[in-house]
């Protein structure tokens, strides 16, 4: 009776592993969680609430964030979502409003900026508010960094004209910082509020 | 057939007690605060986690085999 206690203890706390493993990898990424208590700090032309890329079918809601605990810019706290840096200008303020998403999961499935390599200079981008604004973007040149040498100071501090800037993960993986080693950057401009 | 039965439950246990003893691999595990303000310079956001595919895929192996060998013990014995 005592064995079958035990091995019934053992099956559900490995079944509990599983779930939060499959959890963990697939749906939700709570590294990037941040709530969105922040105001921006810089006027909002809009609250981004959603993000279309018409030219590699993305159409996915923008979630806001700010710092982590590793000074990083927040990411989505999942791998559907896109996330705007609250940091950083709202979209279609002058200055570079960032936004990021994953590239994939903890399994290797897509996640929302999986294909974003593949967008061209012209695309279009279309960022929604909740107010039912639509701002679009052209995309104006495509960069692909080393993920030491993102140029983050220099995309806040630019403030010449309205831009957006989506980041996402790409090269080969760095186990021991958990991470890729480059960061795709794609720089849009404003193109029509 | 008993025999068989204490050997699935062995494992059923020592797998689990190794895997709460270990560290699971999780894609990105700290939490956030946001203490966002204007011109912060924050590092670049990681936005992958795909990298961790094989640990992952072999903790679920792993956790799967543990829940299969104690459902099957523990049915075996309530059959018996």
């Amino acid at each position: 009776m005592t064995t079958n206690k035990a091995v019934l203890a053992a099956t559900l706390v490995s079944a509990a592993l599983f779930g939060a493993i499959l959890v963990h990898a697939t749906v939700y990424a709570p590294d990037d969680y941040a709530p969105p208590n922040v105001a921006a700090a810089t006027s909002s032309p809009i609250d981004p609430v959603r993000i279309s890329i018409p030219s590699l079918s993305i159409d996915a809601a923008v979630q806001h964030v700010g710092i982590n605990t590793k000074g990083n810019v927040g990411t989505p706290n999942n791998f559907t979502d896109v996330a705007w840096y609250q940091g950083s200008v709202a979209p279609g303020a002058l200055g570079t409003a960032i936004l990021d998403g994953h590239v994939d999961n903890g399994l290797q499935l897509a996640g929302v900026f999986k294909h974003l390599a593949d967008i061209t200079v012209g695309s279009d981008i279309y960022i929604s508010a909740k107010n039912g604004t639509r701002l679009h973007f052209k995309v104006r040149d495509i960069v692909n960094y080393p993920y030491t040498a993102v140029p983050m100071a220099d995309m806040l501090a630019q403030d010449l004209r309205p831009e957006i800037a989506l980041i996402t993960c790409e090269g080969a993986w760095v186990a021991g910082e958990k991470t890729y080693d480059h960061r795709l950057v794609v720089y849009a401009t404003l193109a029509s509020p | 057939m008993m025999k068989l039965d204490w050997k699935k439950a062995g494992a059923a246990v020592a797998i689990s007690s190794a895997l709460l003893g270990g560290s699971v691999a999780f894609a990105q595990t700290s939490t956030t605060t946001d203490t966002t303000t204007t011109g912060t310079t924050a590092g670049a956001p990681n936005t992958g986690a795909g990298g961790d595919a094989t640990t992952t895929l072999l903790m679920l192996g792993i956790t799967g085999v543990a829940v299969l060998g104690g459902v099957t013990y523990l049915a075996r014995k309530s059959l018996a």
